[in-house]
């Protein structure tokens, strides 16, 4: 349950209407997080995915409403440029200024201190992601928001990369920031913090 | 985007990376921020405490995160440098993995060949 919050009211119709079992699995405060994150079961193919609700009540969206938009929307885009199969399409919806969409379940937080890091993976995730934020001022990225996408190579990139005589593993992690808005936000507090 | 803020950000990045080995953000900082004239040395033992934490740390991705803390802001490499540095690394690391099997399918046996073949790898590795 979901209750009357601003939590619960960030679901857009078509999302409460074809999803059940919401639970949210991101613990950020209501007014920091640039969106909330729920897994939930689809109703039409019984399957789990994460629903991404964009969060209309945080900070960055009463500062300024049409920037924590576009920044939303721009890392959706970025999050489809590295894995173009991720977002469930047809979930997407943008309803009285509120946006959510369903995204296949395959992300999850980059745990510290594991003896095995590829330095060099994480640093080209994170690049690629702190060129657009840098855009927007000082970033510093909390741990808590690096994230990774594992899955499988699609079987044309494995094909391709064989034809080219590259012998990566089938296995390709892709690191990326999550919650931009927040990440900006949270800068902004240590940045004021230590001036 | 100005220089400085991106120099900035490039410090943070690093800091981040340090902090997923292991090494708390707030305390690398601190400890970089009041080093003072022993910031080569206090950076230098951050990064072997990082060394020991990443088992796979290599010595290229060691000396980017150097130069990515370097005190001197000027120093520290651009985002797209960075990029570079890393395929470079990539790629050498590439060549390398096409050189060995080729050297175990051949069973070199006399040392004449063996030379032959370590100064294949050395020029890779150098170029």
């Amino acid at each position: 349950m979901l209750g009357k919050t601003s939590v619960g009211d960030s679901l857009t119709p078509k999302i409460k209407l074809n999803y059940s079992d919401f639970s949210r699995i991101e613990a950020g405060s209501e007014n920091t997080v640039g969106y909330f994150t729920f897994q939930a079961r689809s109703l039409i193919n019984q399957e789990i995915h994460h629903i991404r609700a964009f969060n209309l009540s945080s900070h960055s969206v009463q500062q300024d409403k049409n920037q924590a938009t576009t920044i939303f929307l721009q890392e959706t885009l970025r999050l489809c440029s590295l894995q173009p199969d991720i977002l469930i399409l047809n979930s997407f919806e943008f309803y009285n200024n509120k946006i959510c969409y369903a995204m296949k379940p395959i992300t999850s937080p980059v745990s510290p201190s594991t003896p095995n890091l590829n330095i060099s993976s994480i640093l080209k995730g994170l690049l690629e992601d702190l060129k657009h934020l840098s855009h927007y001022g000082e970033i510093q990225m909390p741990t808590s928001n690096i994230y990774k996408i594992n899955e499988e190579l699609s079987i044309s990139t494995k094909k391709n990369n064989e034809a080219n005589g590259d012998d990566r593993r089938s296995h390709s992690l892709l690191y990326f920031v999550q919650d931009w808005n927040q990440v900006m936000s949270s800068t902004a507090i240590v940045i004021a913090g230590d001036s | 985007m100005t220089e400085t803020r991106q120099k900035k950000n490039i410090y943070h990045l690093a800091l981040s990376i340090l902090e997923i080995g292991g090494l708390t953000r707030q305390q690398t900082h601190t400890l970089l921020m009041n080093a003072g004239l022993f910031y080569t040395g206090s950076l230098k033992s951050i990064l072997e405490a990082l060394e020991k934490r990443i088992l796979n740390l290599t010595s290229e991705n060691k000396e980017l995160l150097r130069t990515m803390l370097d005190q001197d802001a000027k120093k520290r490499p651009t985002l797209k440098e960075i990029l570079e540095r890393i395929k470079a690394s990539e790629s050498s690391s590439k060549d390398i993995r096409k050189v060995i099997p080729q050297l175990e399918e051949k069973k070199i046996s006399g040392p004449e060949q063996r030379n032959t073949r370590y100064n294949q790898m050395l020029t890779i590795w150098n170029k």
